[in-house]
């Protein structure tokens, strides 16, 4: 059965090639410019490419303007990362520009950027894969980069760009490079502006908050097909795009971070939901944390007090917490903190009844499951209340 | 006395029923053969084999444990309740005991069985204390779960589906796992035949090659019930010979199986009393007296059919047996009302099933007296799989074969030396079938680039060059590279030949439920609009079938009665390949495409399933290429002087379809496969041929090597046919021979004869 599989393939291709099957836009296979070398030698170099091994290819550009930043506390942004102080110098900002986003070990890198700020400023290294049979050079050559520093600052790198590296290093025999620390600005991106910002893209975030505005940039998603083409027929204007687009991500996440550490620092930062700011420092220092809350408390922001309690509580500011009950928001877990301040601060019973009722009523009405440990625990309240205020009591 | 020797008493002795049993075998108990414990067995598994009651082993455990030490893949065919998880869980588990590094994968083909046997390890693991992890890891496990279950599980229970889209695409996260393989464990093996199986032969070859790249070379382990050909179709899935252990050492229980004919009421054009309503008393009778009881049937439609006519019987009876509660069983049901049903089978709140052969696989249901099953379920591993659902006590157990009128049922009631003789028949697989091999290529090369040279069963170099045409690969450098931004393993399923199933809502009154889901081209022939769809015996009308979205619209409607489609067949033939038979009556093996085409349908009344109107399908053709055999009668030879003795086309017409119908039938006795893996038609003058002809194809999109094996057993397939034919008490033609010719009676008269002697030319010139 075997040696007819190929005449059985070969008529299958035939049949759905004069059926007019639509072909797949993806033109990545077939090596149709073998003789294109040359040319494809000539475009790199002329985008500023110099050749750093076989299929590999690397240019740095400088980029004047960026502002190096502040040393600050790793954790702010990295749990594993708290005590540890960082240095613009010590990290290095990573991209990589994949074959897809759906992981999987068929998944490949072909661009990496590295960017970080030496004597002369910011500056970003990128290298690139000509073809697949370059690519142990390719990650050699950015483990370097990624093992040169303290810590690796990128934009969902943790859970993408870092993952598919290692797995990529795997499936090429190369040993793991050494942990660096891992800074994701996705994360702090995500606490900082969601609900501000249309989304948390960093192309969003570069137009919303930096106010920068990217010319020309290639989509995200039209990456992969832009390397795919090159393979196929060479070099192409949307390839020089997605060059430029992974080097102005690491550029990006530059200047965000700049503004980042000095946003920390100061406890203020554009833009920024003062909850999300406050819950960051809150991982370093709990009492500047405070001072978050307590300033946007000020400009009437009630959906601060429940966080700012919380911060109380575990600063010890026993009074401070109870003084801010009255002002929390009249949702259920609200009205329950307030019928526990009426009884036993307050002394006054009616109130507290009055809350345990609403707060039941709310809660039970919710379909959130710690909605409904709340509602019981609410109804206990009132019925206890509601014995202690009954006449014959 | 038990209540199922009363049963046997008064059945046999019922002037009902018992003229109609025309066969009773007993079968009688059979006592264990013992082997002694090996001397080296590390201590914590003899304690912890201590533990659950085993001293000793039986012998084929004792010889699968002294293959796997000898580092051999074999398969272990072994019937229902015969301990055949230890013939595996022993190697694996001294093995993991003695190499801390070591790794077993096990596979089920579904993911309930995957849950049993994981309390099943989890038993043994924990009452000898050893060091072994066994985790789950299916769709249903949870993300924060999988991370454990990859880096600690030291077993790994999954099945082919799971390893296929998840385990295998991401192997670089399954490094230790992949780097310490030493076993993979293929549970319920003949459950791996026609597409399914091609499937899972690749997806074996892709976990090999996987597991070469991380340096280990895992040992195979097979279990199976009983097939003809346990070591070829474990040698096809493994991609290399395999041993098989078949002297099963495990004692059994005593066992009475009837041959149950039902009796006719016509004997001229061959009408029986219905299967389904004979199998539905029979079932009845053995629930009344308290036997707990499963009915098998051949179809979903079936299946709810008979249930809900068994609990109309016990709700109609005013006696304290209306509490008797029977539930259907089939695929399409939710999991969680699956696992409704085999929790009430076991804790016996539920007395009866009616299953498909869903419940054939070692789901447990725990004990159950009596086995009815309502036609011939396809193949011997079937039936005895069936028939092994009754009798796991040590009382006496009863299975009853009720035959329908099929000539494939009818041959075999006549013929019990077939299903109690030894011959069982052979599991089928391809795994060159074209297009589920290049699908495999992909998700092959996705996982790992290709060297020049590098074999994936056969040579993958042409597969390859037309996955680069599509330009999804890219040849250079000496390798053969993914170079596409798709995930190849999400767009291919495993199990059905397209993988966009249709979604079954239920939208009486703005319920917009979810009730069920089947795959396009059943759809076509099942849910159209206007069709009746019966799940958990409820009635539903289908409002609106939406292919584009795959969308069932269906509301629930008291009818009284169901629908069944009519579809009409376009052949054309591709290629020639092989040529079966004598010049004077050759077959020919070969590529064709398909066009079928669902046009109108059948209103037919429950119960008497009498017609009662037609309605219109307006539905795209549905078209596929696949293998095909096709038996020509060339001019002048003696089988179509034969043909040509019928004096005008109509009785030409006639007598073919005669014959078709016929060999079609019989042909799945010789193949082991469902009697719906086949298609079939029949042609007067043959577009291709030019002369008349017969198709039989494999319904599967390219083929799962049943036209191919076909061909060799022609000979005997003709020689049943026409003793099929000629023992048949009919005129001309019944539905359980030659089938009843729909066009005008007058054309069909005489055509068995004629029949005859064709059939006896043919199976003269194939007899060598």
């Amino acid at each position: 059965m075997p040696n007819d599989l190929r005449s059985r393939l070969k008529r299958i291709r035939e049949s759905s090639a004069t059926a007019g099957q639509a072909r797949p836009m993806n033109p990545g296979g077939k090596a149709r410019c073998e003789d294109g070398a040359p040319a494809r030698s000539e475009w790199l170099e002329r985008h500023g490419w110099a050749r750093l091994g076989d299929q590999v290819w690397e240019r740095r550009v400088e980029c004047p303007g960026i502002h190096a930043g502040a040393t600050m506390d790793a954790g702010y942004l990295s749990a594993r990362g708290r005590g540890s102080l960082v240095a613009p110098e010590d990290i290095v900002f990573f991209d990589l520009e994949t074959t897809g986003l759906s992981g999987g070990t068929g998944t490949i890198a072909f661009l990496s950027a590295f960017g970080s700020f030496g004597r002369h400023g910011y500056s970003v290294r990128q290298i690139f894969l000509e073809d697949y049979p370059g690519e142990p050079l390719f990650l050699e050559a950015s483990g370097d980069e990624l093992s040169r520093f303290k810590a690796v600052a990128s934009y969902n790198g943790a859970s993408f760009d870092l993952p598919l590296y290692k797995a990529r290093r795997t499936m090429n025999g190369l040993p793991p490079v050494a942990p660096a620390l891992s800074l994701d600005l996705l994360h702090a991106a995500r606490r900082l502006w969601r609900g501000v910002l249309p989304d948390c893209s960093l192309s969003s975030v570069e137009r919303g908050v930096l106010g920068v505005r990217r010319t020309d940039d290639l989509p995200g998603s039209e990456v992969p097909d832009a390397w795919f083409r090159f393979l196929a027929t060479g070099p192409h204007p949307e390839l020089a795009l997605a060059m430029d687009h992974n080097q102005a991500d690491v550029a990006g996440l530059a200047s965000l971070y700049g503004l980042l550490s000095a946003g920390l620092a100061a406890g203020r930062l554009r833009k920024a939901d003062p909850r999300g700011l406050a819950s960051l420092i809150a991982r370093v220092d709990l009492g500047r944390a405070a001072r978050v809350l307590e300033r946007s408390l000020r400009t009437g922001d009630a959906g601060a007090v429940p966080e700012l309690m919380r911060l109380y509580w575990k600063l010890g500011r026993r009074d401070e917490r109870l003084a801010l009950i009255p002002l929390l928001p009249d949702d259920a877990r609200g009205l329950y903190l307030k019928s526990i301040h009426a009884e036993r601060v307050l002394g006054d019973a009616q109130s507290a009844t009055r809350f345990a009722e609403s707060a039941a009523k709310l809660a039970g009405s919710s379909e959130k499951a710690c909605d409904a440990v709340l509602a019981r625990r609410a109804d206990r309240r009132l019925r206890r209340l509601e014995q202690l205020l009954a006449p014959d009591a | 006395m038990s209540a199922v020797t009363d049963f046997l008493d008064d059945f046999l002795a019922d002037p009902e029923f018992g003229p109609s049993v025309g066969h009773v075998e007993r079968l009688p108990p059979r006592d264990a053969v013992w082997a002694d414990l090996p001397a080296d067995l590390p201590d914590g598994i003899r304690r912890a084999l201590a533990a659950r009651g085993v001293e000793r082993l039986y012998s084929h455990q004792a010889q699968s444990l002294a293959l796997a030490r000898a580092g051999r893949d074999f398969v272990v065919v072994t019937p229902t309740a015969s301990g055949k998880t230890l013939c595996y869980n022993l190697p694996v588990a001294e093995t993991l005991v003695q190499d801390p590094d070591a790794r077993a994968l096990y596979l089920f083909p579904t993911k309930a069985l995957s849950q049993d046997q994981q309390a099943e390890l989890n038993a043994l693991v924990t009452s000898g204390n050893l060091p072994i992890k066994a985790a789950t890891y299916d769709g249903d496990t949870p993300q924060s779960v999988r991370a454990s279950a990859r880096d600690t599980g030291r077993i790994v229970i999954t099945n082919p589906d799971m390893l296929h889209s998840g385990v295998l695409p991401n192997h670089a996260k399954w490094i230790s796992f992949f780097a310490g393989l030493r076993y993979v464990v293929v549970d319920e093996m003949h459950a791996y035949r026609g597409v399914f199986g091609s499937h899972v032969a690749n997806v074996l070859r892709r976990l090999l090659r996987v597991a070469a790249f991380y340096g280990s070379s895992p040992r195979l382990i097979f279990c199976s019930a009983t097939i003809g050909n346990p070591a070829e179709l474990a040698g096809l899935l493994a991609g290399r010979p395999v041993e098989a252990v078949t002297e099963n050492g495990a004692p059994s229980s005593e066992k009475a199986v009837l041959f149950y004919n039902p009796p006719l009421l016509d004997p001229v054009q061959g009408i029986r009393k219905s299967s389904a309503l004979q199998s539905r008393s029979i079932a009845a009778r053995l629930l009344e007296r308290g036997v707990r009881t499963i009915l098998f049937a051949r179809s979903r439609v079936r299946v709810e059919l008979i249930a809900s006519y068994l609990n109309e019987h016990f709700r109609n009876l005013y006696t304290e047996n209306s509490g008797v509660r029977v539930e259907p069983y089939r695929s399409g049901l939710l999991p969680t009302e699956r696992r409704e049903i085999e929790r009430g089978l076991r804790e016996g709140t539920v007395h009866g099933v009616v299953s498909t052969n869903a419940l054939e696989l070692g789901i447990d249901i725990g004990g159950l007296d009596a086995a009815v099953i309502a036609g011939w379920p396809g193949g011997l591993a079937s039936f005895w799989q069936q028939a092994g659902r009754a009798g796991r006590r040590r009382d006496l157990s009863v299975a009853v074969y009720v035959a329908t009128g099929s000539p494939l049922d009818q041959y075999l009631i006549n013929h019990p030396e077939r299903v109690f003789g030894k011959g069982a028949e052979n599991a089928r697989i391809d795994p060159y079938n074209p297009y589920i091999y290049l699908d495999h290529l992909k998700c092959a090369a996705f996982e790992l680039p290709f060297r020049d040279g590098e074999k994936f069963g056969d040579d993958p170099s042409e597969g390859l060059s037309m996955l680069e045409d599509e330009g999804i690969v890219r040849h250079t450098g000496g390798r053969w590279f993914w170079a596409s931004q798709g995930y190849p393993a999400e767009k291919l399923s495993l199990r059905s030949a397209t993988s966009d199933n249709i979604v079954i809502v239920d939208a009486t009154e703005g319920r917009n439920a979810v009730i069920g889901e089947m795959d396009r081209p059943s759809a076509k022939e099942l849910i159209f609009d206007d069709a009746v769809y019966i799940h958990r015996g409820r009635q539903y009308i289908v409002l609106k079938l939406d292919l584009e979205n795959r969308i069932c619209t269906v509301e629930e409607r008291d009818v009284n009665y169901y629908t069944d489609a009519v579809v009409k067949t376009d052949l054309k033939v591709l290629c020639e390949d092989q040529r079966f038979g004598p010049d004077s009556a050759p077959a020919v093996l070969g590529d064709i495409l398909v066009r079928s085409q669902a046009e109108k349908f059948k209103k037919l009344r429950f119960h008497s399933h009498e017609n009662v109107g037609y309605g219109e399908i307006y539905l795209p053709p549905e078209e596929m290429q696949t293998r095909a055999l096709a038996i020509l009668f060339p001019e002048g030879s003696r089988a179509a002087d034969v043909l040509d003795s019928a004096s005008n086309d109509m009785r030409k017409a006639a007598l073919l379809s005669g014959l078709l119908q016929l060999m079609k039938s019989l042909a799945p006795v010789q193949l082991l496969c469902d009697a719906a893996d086949l298609g079939g038609a029949w042609r007067l003058r043959d577009d291709h041929y030019g002369v008349p002809a017969l198709y039989l194809w494999d319904r599967y999109p390219g083929g799962t090597g049943l036209a191919e094996a076909l061909g060799p057993m022609l000979g005997s397939l003709a020689r049943a046919a026409s003793e099929r034919a000629s023992t048949c008490d009919c005129e001309d033609g019944c539905p359980s021979c030659l089938g009843v010719y729909d066009g005008n009676p007058d054309f069909a008269r005489g055509r068995k004869k004629t029949a005859l002697s064709a059939l006896k030319i043919l199976a003269d010139a194939w007899r060598a």
